[in-house]
């Protein structure tokens, strides 16, 4: 594969609180690819929108980034001015959430919605503007694209929702598509729309993905890659037929156990004993290791970055030796 | 007819039965409200659970699955239909007769954050139905509050801390200790996990499972996530805009679903096997607005097999063999 779109190096965010220091981010590793679609998964509080929104400049008030790099297409973003980032957000990278009413303004119709960031990005005229948001809204396939465009936020469904704020991210020709758990509030068969949608938009588009997700399941349906994420760490990473297929990690291991499979029915879910780490220590070894039905004194040190293929990283002492 | 829904243990007895329940809520619309809608939440609901069994009602959102657990609690009162409990005509009891009743079926919300209260102490929230249905000492209530924790696997310790320190599942089951505070015989368990990771999801799935062996429960288990439904569930119930289109059970439904929209859920719900990530059938539009239901089959203008007669009159749930009830002109 070429050069990734983006390279995250070491990325660590933490949060001042009453309650003290609190490890957000204990160095995340990541490459996203042009035109490729990345899941980032794990349990609730692991890190997974915090990454995203590190990505954009978007660093939550008390969080602060206390090392790392983020490469995009070769400049590192987290060393240009907030001015540079906002030209950045929507341009080159954009956003949609879990609840598209997050994205999207009550006050104003979704066509004029479209074209205040496309006048943000870009110099068209007013016709041009106009044709191409009914293009947009043709995209994310919205039917009657006309009419969709004097509509109110209100008068659509949540589905409908999700395809007008994933027209508005698109509007400006974003490289890179931050998708924080689109389609968790969605009914089952609206899911599976969405979730097509981006798939083509991929294809189409050429627009590559992050699609963060605590549903492994998501994840196997729409992703190339994918990283597991335990504690503001990557445990895991790599193609998904091998990290969700041949899972080396005891952390992702758990996980796939855990989830509720068709084939696998009338066995019993495995739970995971033990909880996650409250984050207000920060993180020696292994932050698994005290769950970990196979930790070793030695997991108390930082775990080594390990190649099981060339493409397919695990973050674990257990596959060390086979290293040399 | 009655008789086949879903009942594939034959002769065994229902202990909940429902008949045709209806329930429509009137809501005020439009200008100064004088356009009152009456949105159809349940229409025309009928199943059956077996005692120590277990009926997952699946659907989406809007198809009125808390609706109709909440009518066979009568935790609101039904528009109209049949409710009987082990023979009891649920909806006919009087004051008193409904509170003695309520003992035996109790309810688990979806959101143990919001379901519990979080000015109360752990020992008051599970011993309040004690305190208001029997008259025991304070040790006395407090001996049951310490054995139903550790009924649900929770140390007894817990007793005089609040919500605020507890995780997701803990208070998950906090919430399952409380319903089970006046060992009740049926659970209406709405949702239980929905708010939960995987991996929490999984204690509380099989915490419910060791204890409905152990206390010999009935359950009626709603969900919007067929997958997990299948751990649980005897037989299933699938629900479309406040109706059920199909009833059987979980092998049936899962090896042979009959009805297009049961087709097009299994096909919908992403999956782990890779043998199942390969063609989907992906429906167009969502649920239709519960106000206005369209004419014949509910379901008909998202079906791609519907011919005239969809189009025109409602099908009923029959018997499609062996118990496996469905409800489609195809
Ligand atoms: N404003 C804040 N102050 C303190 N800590 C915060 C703040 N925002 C986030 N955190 C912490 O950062 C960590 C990562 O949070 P993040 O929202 O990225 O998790 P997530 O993986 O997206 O979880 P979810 O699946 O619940 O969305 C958590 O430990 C969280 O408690
Ligand atoms: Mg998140």
């Amino acid at each position: 594969m070429n050069e990734p779109l983006v390279i995250i190096r070491d990325l660590r965010l933490q949060f001042r609180t009453y309650a003290g220091i609190v490890h957000a981010l204990n160095g995340i590793d990541l490459e996203i690819y042009e035109q490729d679609v990345l899941g980032l998964v794990g349990e609730t509080g692991c890190g997974k929108s915090m990454t995203g929104l590190c990505i954009l400049g978007l660093v939550p008030r008390g969080g602060e980034i206390v090392s790392g790099s983020i490469g995009f297409r070769g400049e590192d973003l987290l060393t240009k001015p907030e001015s540079y980032m906002q030209q950045v957000r929507g341009a080159k990278i954009a956003m949609v959430f879990q609840d598209p009413s997050t994205s999207l303004n009550p006050l104003f119709t979704i066509g004029q919605q479209i074209e205040t960031v496309m006048k943000r990005h870009q110099q068209a005229d007013k016709t041009q503007m106009h044709e191409r948001a009914l293009e947009l809204l043709k995209v994310v396939e919205l039917p009657d694209p006309a009419r969709i465009m004097d509509t109110y936020p209100h008068e659509l469904s949540g589905g409908m929702k999700q395809r007008a704020s994933i027209a508005i991210a698109l509007s400006c020709g974003a490289d890179l598509l931050i998708a924080d758990e689109p389609t968790t509030d969605l009914d089952v068969t609206v899911q599976a729309q969405i979730l097509d949608l981006l798939r083509r938009l991929r294809e189409a588009q050429g627009v590559a993905i992050l699609m963060i997700t605590h549903d492994l399941a998501v994840v196997a349906e729409t992703c190339q890659r994918v990283a597991v994420l335990y504690a503001g760490q990557v445990v895991e990473s790599g193609p998904v037929d091998e990290v969700l297929y041949e899972a080396k990690h005891p952390y992702t291991r758990a996980l796939l156990e855990a989830s509720p499979k068709r084939s696998s029915r009338g066995k019993t879910l495995q739970a995971i004993p033990g909880t996650v780490p409250s984050g207000l220590r920060p993180l020696e070894g292994c932050a698994f290791s005290p769950r970990c039905p196979r930790a070793m004194e030695v997991c108390a040190q930082p775990p080594p970055r390990v190649a099981v293929t060339p493409a397919h990283a695990v973050y674990c002492y257990l596959y060390a030796d086979s290293e040399e | 007819m009655m008789n086949d829904i879903g009942d594939t243990d034959g002769a065994r007895e229902a202990q909940v039965e429902v008949k045709d329940l209806v329930k429509h809520f009137a809501q005020r619309g439009g200008f100064l409200g004088r356009n009152p809608r009456v949105v159809r939440a349940v229409d025309g609901v009928s199943l059956k659970i077996a005692h120590k069994r277990t009926l997952g009602l699946v659907g989406e959102s809007g198809c009125g699955k808390t609706t109709i657990g909440r009518c066979i609690l009568r935790l609101i009162e039904p528009t109209s239909g049949e409710v009987h409990f082990e023979g009891v005509d649920v909806l006919g009891l009087s004051g008193r007769q409904l509170r003695r009743m309520r003992r035996d079926m109790q309810m688990v919300f979806q959101n143990p954050y919001s379901s519990l209260d979080p000015r109360m102490s752990v020992l008051s929230i599970v011993g309040e139905p004690i305190q208001t249905h029997l008259s025991l000492s304070h040790s006395e209530m407090r001996d049951r509050v310490v054995e139903l924790l550790e009924q649900v696997g929770m140390s007894g310790d817990h007793i005089y801390r609040y919500p605020h320190e507890f995780s997701g599942g803990q208070l998950q089951r906090i919430a399952v200790a409380r319903a089970l505070a006046l060992n009740p015989k049926f659970l209406v368990l709405d949702e239980p996990t929905a708010a939960l990771d995987v991996s929490v999801q999984a204690q509380v799935i099989a915490k419910l499972v060791e204890l409905q062996q152990d206390l010999n429960l009935t359950y009626l288990f709603i969900s919007h996530n067929l997958t997990l439904v299948h751990y649980v569930s005897d037989t299933i119930a699938v629900t479309y805009l406040g109706r059920i289109i199909e009833h059987a059970s979980s092998e049936a439904i899962f090896d042979n679903p009959i009805h297009p929209y049961t087709q097009a859920l299994l096909s919908a719900t992403p999956s782990l096997d890779r043998e199942l990530r390969q063609q989907r059938v992906i429906l167009t539009g969502g649920v239709p607005d519960p106000v206005n239901p369209p004419p014949g089959c509910v379901f008909h203008p998202r079906c791609s097999r519907a011919k005239d007669a969809c189009r025109q009159e409602e099908p009923r749930l029959v018997n499609a063999g062996d118990g496996h009830m469905v409800a489609c002109h195809l």
